[in-house]
């Protein structure tokens, strides 16, 4: 018999041996280019990846695709993560980013709910949620939601200033200075907050 | 354009079944609005008055596709003109649907849509009745939503009044300025007629629309969100505009309009919509020329 069981072994070994080096190099090279602002050519090292179903690098390189700016294909390859895991807070918080460069607010509500029927508190949801309701201009909701965040993330600025617009949208000009002052004691210089504030 | 009765009134049930079936949660997102619009004549020989009222459902789901079911009633008082006084009751049915695409390359979303008509009235003589129109549309608007670009395809039918076919074309542009507080609409109304013996003498008709909308700051005078002013310059005859699921199968020839429209939003979910127009006709079959004045006003709720 020409191979004989520690020659197979051998063989085995060398071959996963040289799959994972490879495997790493694929993903080194990818990091690095990407790092460098190279992100079409670091999309195109994992690709063949990506294309074999492997769930990390769907979301890889659909976040690859989005900061090319190539949200239809950046949501496509979103999608298929999420329908290869649809548990993962991953895939539906980052389909919200080509689906927000396309100013698809109702879609960018539905998945930021969907991550926080998984996971109430989940801040980049909740954000991504405002974000939704403002671009829907849905002042109402957005005052209330954004008030209830607050009072859990009590030392955020990003959420306040969602609820000082909302208040100002509504009307209400003393309460979007009270929550654009509570802004600028997080965020001192904040142009917003300070502009709004020296206007009204 | 015959069997397109047939095939729209299925579809127009399918769409009721569903709509019964939508449940308006996150996904979806059903609006009706309600409205009503009394109206009278100027120097009309024959027209007195008129009263229309719609009721529109609209459903969307998420930013990919929508339906919308229309209704529209209209009864339009004749004076006595040597036969007596009578009425014109008319049943307007629409539908409309529409699919988006959202494309990187143009940068923005273009919208796929057709609208279909289907008219039935008690004219006494006929002509306007069995009135079938379809309507295909391609729209695009950029991202920052602040350029918009249509083009829609109008055919009308009028079975009763010798056949004849009404040929719209209609390209629209609209674009935001100030921040998107303002926006500004031109829509040309191109309309040829199968048979100018049909249709007032009247071959080919050119109208142009022009529509600015201003959004106001929150805490305007008398709460209002916004208002527009709309004009209408040049001629048309049997006209059909979409955005209101209006065909106008009883109209003499329109030579001009003018309207004010002013916009509330008392609540995040509902819309008042009220205006006051006005718009100019001549009968040219026996050289009638006369002014409509109208009031709209219509409820929207977004459930």
């Amino acid at each position: 018999m020409m191979f004989n069981k520690k020659n197979i072994l051998v063989l085995i070994l060398l071959f996963v041996a040289t799959a994972s080096h490879a495997g790493s190099s694929v993903w080194e090279q990818s990091y690095q280019l990407a790092a460098a602002g190279k992100y079409e050519q670091a999309a195109e090292v994992i690709e063949p990846v990506a294309d074999s179903g492997n769930e990390y690098a769907l979301l890889r390189y659909a976040y690859l695709m989005y900061l090319m700016g190539e949200n239809g294909d950046s949501i496509s390859y979103y999608r298929k993560a999420i329908e290869k895991n649809p548990d993962s807070i991953d895939a539906k918080l980052g389909i919200t980013l080509p689906l927000i460069a396309q100013k698809r607010w109702r879609q960018v509500k539905s998945y930021s709910l969907q991550v926080l029927r998984l996971s109430r508190w989940n801040y980049t949801a909740h954000v991504r949620l405002m974000v939704a309701e403002e671009g829907l201009r849905k002042w109402d909701a957005l005052a209330e939601h954004a008030a209830q965040v607050a009072k859990a993330y009590p030392t955020d600025g990003t959420v306040l200033v969602y609820l000082a617009r909302a208040r100002a949208w509504q009307g209400d000009v003393s309460a979007a200075k009270a929550a654009y002052r509570k802004v600028l004691v997080r965020l001192p210089a904040h142009v917003e907050a300070k502009n709004y504030l020296k206007n009204n | 354009m015959k069997n397109f009765k047939r095939s729209l009134l299925p579809a127009l049930a399918l769409s009721s079944v569903m709509a019964t079936n939508v449940n308006a949660g996150e996904d979806w997102y059903v609006s009706t609005t309600l409205s009503a619009m009394p109206g009278m004549y100027t120097g009309s020989v024959e027209r007195d008055s008129l009263f229309s009222g719609s009721l529109i459902l609209n459903a969307d789901y998420l930013d990919s596709f929508s339906f919308a079911m229309a209704y529209n009633n209209t009864a339009i008082a004749f004076k006595d003109t040597g036969a007596g006084t009578f009425e014109i009751a008319q049943d307007a049915f629409a539908g409309r649907l529409q699919y988006h695409f959202f494309t990187d390359m143009l940068g923005g979303k273009v919208t796929a849509q057709v609208v279909g008509h289907i008219i039935s009235n008690d004219d006494p003589t006929g002509l306007t009745d069995e009135v079938t129109v379809i309507a295909p549309k391609l729209a695009y608007i950029n991202y920052d939503q602040d350029l918009y670009l249509d083009v829609e395809y109008t055919e009308s039918y009028y079975p009763n009044n010798g056949d004849l076919t009404m040929t719209q074309i209609t390209p629209s542009i609209g674009f935001g300025f100030n921040q998107n507080a303002d926006w500004l609409r031109i829509k040309a109304y191109l309309i040829t007629s199968s048979d100018k013996n049909l249709s007032q003498g009247e071959e080919s008709l050119n109208s142009v629309d022009i529509k600015w909308t201003h959004w106001l700051a929150p805490g305007a005078t008398l709460g209002l969100d916004s208002f527009f002013i709309d004009v209408l310059a040049g001629k048309r005859i049997f006209a059909v505009d979409n955005d209101a699921f209006t065909v106008y199968n009883l109209a003499d020839v329109q030579q001009g309009s003018v309207l004010l429209g002013l916009g509330w939003k008392p609540g995040e979910s509902v819309d008042i919509t009220a205006i006051a127009g006005v718009e100019n006709y001549e009968n040219k079959l026996i050289g009638n020329v006369y002014n409509q004045q109208y009031l709209y006003v219509s409820l929207t709720k977004s459930w």
